[in-house]
């Protein structure tokens, strides 16, 4: 079976660029469409949003700079150009992890009415060699709806923070009995940042129970009531 | 009998002296690619470059060593100076002269140089030192030279290894050695092909060549492949056009199914946004399925609309998102006119 391209498709890698001080790396962007397209690449913030979402940003910490070249590539059907990705880091920049992102974006494709466009993020993290602080803090539980409750975390160091099984589990008691033992679905927290992590629990657990959230070695009670 | 075992342990003897100029004659670290079409009309690269390449099967140190460049028939070498080390596998990427600002940027250099390679014909060096040769006049006068690690000639180049020197360049090809850049017989018409140019660094995955000595009586194939990590998004239409409507119409919503490739375990998530209709603004909103409510699509410089996300790889045909893209209200009583505007759909790895 012969597969035909789709009519309009960007890939580009790495997807994710991870450097420790100043560097340059190297995206591959493939047009693998039917008609040819132009990409404009550009730097951007990066950020995640309450749930650790990717979104894009203002650029923050200007110590921190990443530059891209060429900023506008040509690419015929089935063509792969590179972009040099460069980054600076200057001498005030805060010790621990700089999230910054490329965009890699089509323009505008002709055509009648609504025009599309398209556009793949790169994350690149600088970590700015120093003293790492890592330190999390739960900041409060609640109940986000039935089955689900959401535990909201704040990152107090410098460096991004993968929260998983292994970093933060929740434990329902009633009566010093323990109800449930809950895994928070995994997500990345960047430093000085403040997110959510939600976890479900059993659809079996229902009224007043206390809630021991353990993160880093630490442990919070709250007092909730499951609906 | 004594007689025959002189013969014999001569012939060891001669074995074990002539082993080390054989192994010397064919060179560890090789060039493996030279392009001269830098920055020219046409260019595929924006600049010239030489890739050196170790098709051995350990490290060798680069520092003291040079990249020399002399032009078709002359004997004035301009050095390079290398640095670092190249392992076994890797390649080693010299980035030099660009002539304008055409083609593609060259992948991170490795080591970089202000030699002009001419299309036509020249000759690289690769030397064990830093001081520049002076031979190169004849075919095979640079062949003395203790210190040369490789040496390739091209086009009109007046010394070449072996009987003739590799093919001449252009905008579009360079001399790409054989074999993945393990083929050297000290041939250059012979090891080197015409070939689109593919400049590697040394971040490129190892490649080792097939009879890499090992130093043992057995030897171990490894196998090393890097895979990086990879996004790409698809769209199932260029434009949406919804045709001829009247005011106080809903158009029926039209699909735009997206298509994401991921590798990256963390997942990814997929926003949409728009610019607003021109000459004025129209309720325009996406669905993440046929039969799912439309949701407006924000204008910018509004955040995203999260259309979808996931926090895991994608299986190999990507995940289809059947998207669909409508008004979410009767159109207004506006002026007559065609109205326009651009949604972008973005990825980002988690």
């Amino acid at each position: 079976m012969i597969v035909a391209p789709p009519p309009v498709a960007l890939a580009a890698s790495p997807a994710r660029i991870e450097l420790v001080g100043a560097g340059v790396r190297t995206i591959r962007v493939t047009n693998s469409a039917r008609v040819g397209v132009v990409v404009d690449a550009s730097p951007a913030g990066f950020g995640l949003d309450l749930r650790g979402r990717p979104r894009i940003v203002a650029r923050r910490d200007p110590a921190v700079r990443v530059s891209v070249s060429p900023g506008r590539v040509a690419l015929s059907p089935g063509a792969t150009a590179s972009v040099v990705v460069s980054t600076t880091v200057g001498a005030h920049a805060r010790p621990g992890d700089h999230e910054l992102l490329v965009l890699l974006a089509t323009r505008r494709l002709a055509g009648a009415g609504v025009s599309i466009r398209m556009q793949v993020g790169i994350v690149v993290v600088v970590r700015v060699p120093g003293a790492v602080v890592r330190r999390l803090d739960v900041r409060g539980l609640h109940v986000h709806g039935p089955g689900l409750l959401d535990v909201t975390v704040q990152n107090d160091g410098n460096v991004a923070e993968r929260i998983g099984a292994r970093t933060l589990r929740i434990v329902l008691r009633r009566g010093g009995r323990a109800l449930a033992v809950l895994r928070p679905t995994p997500r990345e927290l960047l430093p000085g940042a403040r997110g959510i992590v939600a976890a479900r629990y059993p659809a079996g657990v229902r009224g007043r129970v206390s809630a021991t959230v353990e993160l880093a070695g630490r442990a919070a009670v709250f007092r909730i009531r499951l609906p | 009998m004594h007689r025959i075992n002189l013969a014999a342990a001569l012939l060891v003897t001669a074995i074990l002296l002539a082993a080390p100029s054989a192994l010397a004659a064919t060179s560890t670290v090789v060039v493996s690619q030279v392009y001269a079409g830098g920055g020219n009309a046409g260019a595929t690269y924006q600049n010239d470059f030489v890739e050196l390449f170790n098709r051995g099967g350990s490290a060798v140190d680069l520092t003291g060593w040079t990249l020399q460049y002399a032009s078709s028939t002359s004997t004035s070498w301009s050095a390079t100076p290398l640095s670092g080390s190249i392992q076994p596998g890797r390649h080693y990427l010299v980035q030099l002269a660009s002539t304008a600002t055409v083609g593609a940027a060259l992948p991170a250099p490795d080591a970089t140089g202000t030699s002009n390679l001419a299309a036509s014909g020249g000759k690289v060096a690769l030397v064990r030192d830093a001081t520049a040769l002076t031979c190169g006049a004849t075919a095979g006068s640079c062949s003395g030279s203790a210190l040369l690690e490789d040496l390739i000639g091209y086009g009109s180049a007046s010394d070449y290894e072996g009987a003739g020197a590799a093919p001449a360049l252009t905008s579009t090809t360079a001399a790409v050695r054989q074999g993945g850049g393990c083929t050297d017989t000290d041939a250059n018409a012979v090891d080197f092909a015409s070939a689109a140019p593919t400049p590697r660094n040394g971040s490129v995955a190892a490649a080792a060549c097939s009879g890499t000595p090992t130093g043992d009586a057995t030897a171990a194939a490894g196998v090393d492949v890097e895979l990086a990590p990879f996004l790409s998004v698809a769209l199932e239409r260029s434009s949406i056009s919804f045709g001829q409507v009247f005011a106080g119409q809903t158009p029926p919503p039209v699909s735009e199914h997206v298509t994401v490739v991921s590798n990256n375990t963390a997942g990814y998530v997929l926003t949409v946004h728009r610019t607003a209709f021109a000459p004025a603004d129209l309720p325009l909103g996406i669905a993440p399925s046929a039969t799912a409510a439309l949701a407006p699509i924000p204008v910018l410089p509004a955040a995203d609309f999260v259309l979808a996300s996931a926090s895991a790889a994608t299986a190999a045909v990507g995940d289809v998102w059947p998207a669909s893209v409508g008004f979410t209200s009767a159109l207004p009583v506006l002026p007559p006119g065609r109205y326009t505007s651009t949604i972008t759909f973005t990825v980002i790895g988690r």
